[in-house]
């Protein structure tokens, strides 16, 4: 594929999470070079979402690494300062879209995608939005600037919360599930907009049971099983020659 | 009942309305400030602080609003005097006391508030790359207070009634006044109907003015 470098953008290494003695996820490593888009699926439970909210310190972690660019972060118990400000870090770094939204239901359209980058990074506002009316009207979105999030589609709602990350201008993108919460008929048009992102070199990590997302656009699958990587391949041979026993009875169920 | 008679004791009353009125203000500024402080200590990350709040709104919702008046106005005002050498008036104490008792009860109105907000607010703040200070101040509390607001408006007008306990300890708000009005002409009724006339009047105002608040609001959760 073009546009891919060769440096990984993401990397996780040794990645182990548990709550109490259940371990969600266990050793888990891998990396995502500049421009790839990865999907991670498997069956439910097997720690997806829990590792996209590892990346981007949404929950804590004993023991492993996460890598975004020059940024290291390592879990632990206690997380020092310096730590935490890393992790802040690596947050404006790494977008991240959710499966319930998110959206600050006491601004407008506009002013959600306005927040960050106007009080993280202190841009000028006129600037800020300029880039926000313009990444609205890039998910057709164009109009619904001055609305409030309750007046929005499901579809709609989601596209915003894609631009509110998109916004901050980031390296890479985390989607964990984000079409989950849809009704089918409005799919689609996230996915639509996913696609175009993936079309224009974006770097994706995407949590997802839409197989054909993840079969025609993504360029590499992970699967996960009981809070580990079991198979990672090539997004098309990952689907006619599984490795796994459990790949390939997951594949089965999905697919038929 | 006389009109003129009426007329002359509002007179006599309404320097007794307006000091309920400052005692109501200056309380709501101390009780509101406080409030958030001791919602925002209780919900932080630290325990020992979280609980010395805790313990402090315990007391104050746990013994009645004269003990501590008492406590406060006979009890720390003079020993308040001989360190500092400051007379505490009445008035002060009076305002001093209902702020720090309307701050334990609005504190759990702000802390109920605040939790009510889904923690995927917080997340997708903190996924943006803000603080947790910042996402506090720009995303949640925002939400908060408006889930606040009608419990508000119930405080404020409890507020307003609870000042009327101040007579006690020799302010001379609108009760102590009607009743000095009541020893002078010995009409009870007439007199303390009309004071509950003016109450009346304050809390509607307030209530007035919490749903004027309310519907400011242009968005929906």
């Amino acid at each position: 594929m073009d546009g891919i470098t060769d440096t990984p953008l993401l990397q996780v290494s040794g990645l182990t999470m548990q709550f109490g003695d259940n371990i969600v996820l266990e050793d888990v490593s891998f990396d995502v070079r500049g421009g790839e888009v990865v999907s991670v699926i498997g069956p439910s439970g097997a720690g997806k979402s829990t590792l996209l909210r590892c990346i981007n310190g949404l929950q804590p972690f004993r023991k492993g690494t996460i890598r975004v660019g020059d940024i290291e972060f390592h879990g632990g118990k206690r997380l020092s300062r310096e730590e935490q400000h890393r992790m802040n870090l690596i947050r404006r770094r790494v977008g991240m879209v959710f499966q319930h939204f998110n959206l600050f239901p006491h601004m407008t359209v506009l002013a959600n995608v306005m927040e960050a980058p106007i009080h993280v990074l202190d841009r000028p506002h006129k600037q800020v939005e300029a880039q926000a009316r313009e990444l609205l009207q890039r998910v057709g979105l164009e109009g619904y600037e001055d609305s409030f999030p309750i007046s929005l589609s499901g579809g709609q709602k989601q596209r915003v919360a894609i631009v509110r990350a998109l916004a901050m201008d980031p390296e890479i993108m985390l989607f964990d599930e984000v079409t989950s919460a849809l009704d089918p008929e409005l799919v689609g048009e996230v996915l639509g907009v996913m696609t175009d992102l993936a079309a224009k070199g974006m770097t994706m990590l995407v949590v997802t049971h839409e197989m054909g997302f993840a079969r025609e656009v993504s360029s590499r699958v992970l699967f996960m099983a009981d809070g580990g990587i079991l198979e990672q391949n090539d997004s098309a041979r990952f689907f006619s020659e599984p490795h796994t026993e459990r790949a390939k009875v997951f594949i089965e169920q999905v697919l038929h | 009942m006389e009109l003129s008679f009426l007329i002359r004791e509002s007179g006599f009353l309404l320097h007794g309305m307006l000091i309920t009125t400052g005692l109501t203000l200056g309380a709501l500024g101390i009780g509101t400030l406080l409030a958030a402080l001791l919602a925002v200590l209780r919900l932080g990350g630290n325990k020992f602080i979280a609980h010395i709040a805790g313990g402090y709104v315990e007391f104050m919702r746990g013994t009645p609003l004269l003990v501590q008046l008492f406590i406060i106005y006979f009890g720390l005002s003079p020993f308040f005097a001989r360190v500092t050498a400051i007379e505490m008036t009445p008035l002060v104490a009076g305002i001093l006391g209902l702020g720090l008792n309307a701050g334990a009860y609005i504190s759990e109105i702000f802390r109920g508030a605040i939790q009510s907000i889904p923690a995927g607010q917080m997340e997708a703040a903190r996924s943006l790359g803000m603080s947790s200070a910042l996402a506090m101040r720009r995303i949640v509390w925002p939400q908060a207070l408006r889930h606040a607001v009608p419990a508000l408006g119930s405080s404020f007008a409890a507020l307003i009634k609870d000042t009327s306990l101040v007579m006690v300890i020799g302010v001379p708000e609108l009760l102590l006044a009607t009743k000095q009005r009541v020893s002078a002409t010995y009409e009870p009724m007439q007199l303390y109907l009309l004071a509950g006339m003016f109450y009346f009047a304050l809390t509607a105002l307030v209530t007035y003015a919490v749903r004027k608040w309310e519907n400011q609001y242009r968005w929906t959760v």
